[in-house]
C-alpha cells in the first residue's frame, strides 16, 4: 500500500484547513449568517476503508458529490446525516421556503454548500501544486448512507485506490455539525500529490 | 423600466438568488437558463440588456455560450459568475467578450456594480 508519512498528512490537512477557512467564509456569505469550519482529522486509506469510514449503518444521510477537472482529476464527496442537512437548510432563513430534502430548491442549495466546501479545498490544494483544477456541476443524493455511500466513492474512480477523508465540523447557526469531505484523486493526480508533497511511495 | 437581465446558472439556488438581488436593485429579470444552450436560446427570443453566465453548467459551458451570444449579437453585454479558482476561465470568457465578472457566493453590492458598469 502507497504509504504517507505523517509529515506529509500534515500538510494534506494543512491544505484541508486552508481550504475550510476559505469555505467558511463563503459559506457565510452564502447564508447571510456566521459559519465556521474545522478539519479535527484527517485521514489517508484505501478506498475500502474510506467506505468504512463515512458510512453510517442504518442512517439516513445527504451525500454532494462532484467531479474535478482540469490538472486535477477525481471525485469529491461531502456527506451528513439528514438532521445536519436540514439544520443547514434552516440556516437559509427566509431565502429558502421550503426545508424540505425533497424540494428541488432545498437540494440546489444543499449542492451549493457541497460545491463551495469541495471549491474551497480544490482551490487550496491547486494552489499548493501550482495547478488549475476546478469543480464539475455537483450532484445530490438522499439515501441510507449505506446504499450510496461506496457506490458513490467507487464509481467514476475506476484508477483510484485510495481516499483522503477529512472529518470535518461546521458551526452553523449555534450548532456543531458533523460531516466527511472524501476525496477520491485519480492515479496521475494522487501521483502529482504525492510528488508534490515528497512522498516516494511504500 | 429596469433593464432587462437574463441570469444563467445551473444552479436553481443561485439563479433564484441572483434573480432577488437584482429584482431589489431595480433590474428587470426577464427570464433565466440552467446552461447555456439554452441560453442561447433565450437571448435570441428575449433580447435582454445583459445576461450574467455561470461558467461550469452542464450541456454547455459558459465560455462556450458566450462565444456564440458574441457572434449573434457582438454587442451582447454579458458578465461571468465565476467560482473561487476559476481566473483561467474567467480571463477565456473576457477573451471571448464577457465585461466583466462576479465571484460566487455573490455580494449584493459586488453584483449591482458589475452589473451597472458593464450596462454603462
Amino acid at each position: 500500500m502507497q504509504q504517507v508519512s505523517s509529515f506529509q498528512l500534515d500538510v494534506l490537512n494543512e491544505i484541508g484547513n486552508i481550504g475550510a477557512g476559505n469555505a467558511a467564509t463563503a459559506l457565510s456569505l452564502l447564508m447571510g449568517s456566521p459559519v465556521d469550519m474545522t478539519l479535527p482529522w484527517t485521514k489517508f486509506c484505501p478506498l475500502e476503508e474510506g467506505c468504512a469510514l463515512l458510512s453510517r449503518p442504518d442512517e439516513v444521510g445527504v451525500g454532494v458529490q462532484v467531479g474535478l477537472d482540469g490538472s486535477v482529476t477525481g471525485r469529491m464527496l461531502l456527506t451528513f446525516d439528514e438532521a445536519s442537512a436540514l439544520h443547514i437548510l434552516l440556516a437559509f432563513g427566509d431565502m429558502l421556503p421550503e426545508k424540505d430534502l425533497d424540494n428541488e430548491m432545498a437540494r440546489s442549495a444543499l449542492m451549493e454548500v457541497g460545491n463551495i466546501v469541495a471549491g474551497s479545498f480544490v482551490t487550496a490544494l491547486s494552489e499548493f501544486l501550482k495547478a488549475s483544477a476546478w469543480c464539475s456541476p455537483p450532484t445530490l443524493v438522499h439515501d441510507y448512507f449505506d446504499a450510496f455511500v461506496c457506490t458513490v466513492m467507487v464509481s467514476g474512480c475506476q484508477d483510484t485506490d485510495y481516499v483522503l477523508v477529512f472529518k470535518t465540523e461546521l458551526q452553523v447557526g449555534g450548532k456543531v455539525l458533523h460531516s466527511d469531505l472524501a476525496f477520491m484523486p485519480a492515479e496521475d493526480s494522487f501521483r502529482m500529490i504525492m510528488n508534490a508533497l515528497g512522498a516516494t511511495g511504500g | 423600466m429596469g433593464k432587462k437581465i437574463l441570469v444563467v446558472d445551473d444552479a436553481a439556488f443561485m439563479r433564484m438568488m441572483l434573480s432577488d438581488h437584482l429584482t431589489k436593485a431595480g433590474f428587470e429579470v426577464v427570464g433565466q437558463a440552467e446552461n447555456g444552450a439554452v441560453a442561447i436560446i433565450k437571448y435570441k427570443e428575449l433580447r435582454p440588456d445583459m445576461v450574467t453566465m455561470d461558467i461550469t453548467m452542464p450541456e454547455m459551458d459558459g465560455i462556450q455560450a458566450v462565444k456564440e451570444i458574441k457572434k449573434f449579437d457582438p454587442a451582447a453585454r454579458i458578465v461571468m459568475c465565476s467560482a473561487m479558482g476559476q481566473q483561467q476561465m474567467v480571463m477565456e470568457a473576457i477573451q471571448a467578450g464577457a465585461r466583466d465578472f462576479i465571484v460566487k457566493p455573490f455580494d449584493v453590492t459586488r453584483v449591482v456594480q458589475a452589473v451597472t458598469k458593464a450596462l454603462s
